[in-house]
């Protein structure tokens, strides 16, 4: 039974029994991960309030092949973020973000999400202007991780580029804008209107560097929101929007 | 399916009991006097049958209102907000608090799908009358619990009633050296004068 260390984000904590936590982490080394801490819910745990949604640290456990829940046996705290929960736009937004990591990642490591989801969890303790615009950039920037990103540059049927100022489509099925001149020759699409800032804007929320001041509001703020929870439930989630998307848009509301 | 499978499968649908348990405890019942296994099956029996949900608070009761509710020793300008009815008993039992409780039924969890429609606020926000002048969030001391104290403060404070929150930090009788950072920083931050 190998003794396991590595970096960790915790991102659902579940109760067990009388005094213990099934955890479920995201970790560097080893990807998502069950363990289950003993006695955490005792008050004078070692673990203490280690052990919340949201909190980085490394965690130490005895991981056994073929088992899917492991047992933690230290947890060094790195960094806490409670204050999500003191807000509830950030709570919903950082619920977002472990929901589409719970749900959707894979089974192995991969750095780039592991680095990406504490990037957006950090961004949104920290965020003082939009918090929806930090929430949508986060969320994107987690799925074109993932492998899911749309395209928007280029008409996904004749692959044409589109320009700034033209009115697009876009198609939720085939995963990207298609330009006017496609839309008259194609039926049977799930296609939604794009208008120039929508589109603009969806380019500033793919964007890995931060490109849209969070000072500033999103002009097409319902229209990005609706576009993320389809295209989610669409592409990943079997047709149902994720939980925390409708936890969130009831904040937003 | 045999009686005792029947049973063993029952037990094993209860919280933290496993398989082999459920068989250990149904094994134990057919060791032990008919009549003490009879009493057991009265008892749970009884349980289903008497006790209801509190129509005021949510608590779990004989009666309704429970006995809370109904006790008019009881100071009715504090409500102490609880996620479950367990949680009545840890409070009371303390001796510290002589208010009226409030069950929520679980806390605000987007992963869940718990939102405020789920728990038991639109029941508290109607129980507010002019009486009523302090409500004391008791949830747990954990993300969630403190979203849930976060949004009823939001809609809570504009009535004019004060909020409050259950304090965190070290517990009693714990050693400070071997406390966590969070609870360390909880206990900094929610520092009192002497």
């Amino acid at each position: 039974m190998p003794l396991v260390t590595t970096e960790a984000t915790v991102l659902k904590t579940y109760e067990y029994s009388e005094t213990s936590k099934i955890l479920r982490l995201l970790t560097r080394d080893l990807g998502l991960c069950s363990v289950i801490a003993k006695g955490a819910r005792r008050p004078k745990s070692r673990f203490g309030g280690l052990l919340e949604p949201f909190t980085d640290g490394e965690a130490t456990f005895y991981a056994k092949e073929g088992r899917e829940l492991h047992t933690l046996s230290g947890f060094e705290l790195h960094r806490e973020r409670q204050a999500l929960g003191r807000e509830l736009v950030r709570y919903a937004g950082a619920g977002l973000l472990s929901e589409i990591v719970l749900r959707f990642a894979p089974a192995a490591a991969d750095d780039e999400l592991f680095f990406q989801l504490r990037r957006g969890l950090d961004h949104l303790v920290e965020e003082n202007g939009d918090l929806e615009i930090v929430i949508l950039q986060q969320a994107w920037q987690l799925i074109e991780r993932l492998g899911f990103a749309p395209s928007i540059d280029r008409c996904t049927l004749c692959g044409a580029g589109i320009v700034g100022d033209e009115d697009c489509f876009f198609d939720l099925g085939g995963g990207g804008a298609i330009c006017a001149r496609c839309r008259t020759r194609t039926s049977g699409l799930s296609l939604r209107p794009l208008k120039p800032r929508a589109r603009a804007e969806l380019i500033g929320l793919l964007s890995p560097r931060p490109p849209l001041p969070a000072a500033r509001r999103l002009e097409t703020a319902p229209a990005q929101r609706d576009l993320l929870r389809d295209f989610i439930a669409y592409h990943l989630a079997d047709h149902r929007p994720l939980n925390s998307f409708r936890f969130l848009e009831e904040r937003l509301r | 399916m045999s009686v005792i499978d029947d049973l063993a499968s029952e037990f094993a649908r209860l919280p933290g009991i496993g398989r082999k348990t459920a068989y250990r405890l149904t094994h134990h019942l057919l060791k032990v006097a008919p009549e003490e296994a009879c009493r057991l099956a009265r008892a749970i029996d009884a349980m289903a049958e008497r006790v209801r949900r509190c129509s005021i608070c949510h608590n779990l009761s004989e009666s309704d209102p429970c006995e809370y509710c109904s006790n008019p020793a009881r100071d009715r300008t504090t409500i102490c907000v609880v996620e479950e009815a367990s949680d009545i008993r840890a409070i009371d039992s303390s001796g510290g608090f002589r208010g009226l409780y409030h069950v929520l039924g679980g806390c605000l969890s987007p992963l869940d799908g718990i939102g405020p429609d789920e728990l038991n606020v639109e029941s508290l926000q109607s129980r507010l009358d002019e009486n009523v002048r302090e409500v004391i969030v008791a949830t747990n001391p954990s993300v969630e619990g403190e979203a849930t104290a976060a949004y009823l403060h939001k809609i809570l404070d504009p009535r004019g009633i004060r909020v409050t929150r259950l304090a965190r930090g070290l517990p009693v009788g714990g050693d400070l050296e071997y406390a966590d950072g969070v609870t360390i920083a909880q206990a900094l931050a929610g520092r009192r004068v002497i």
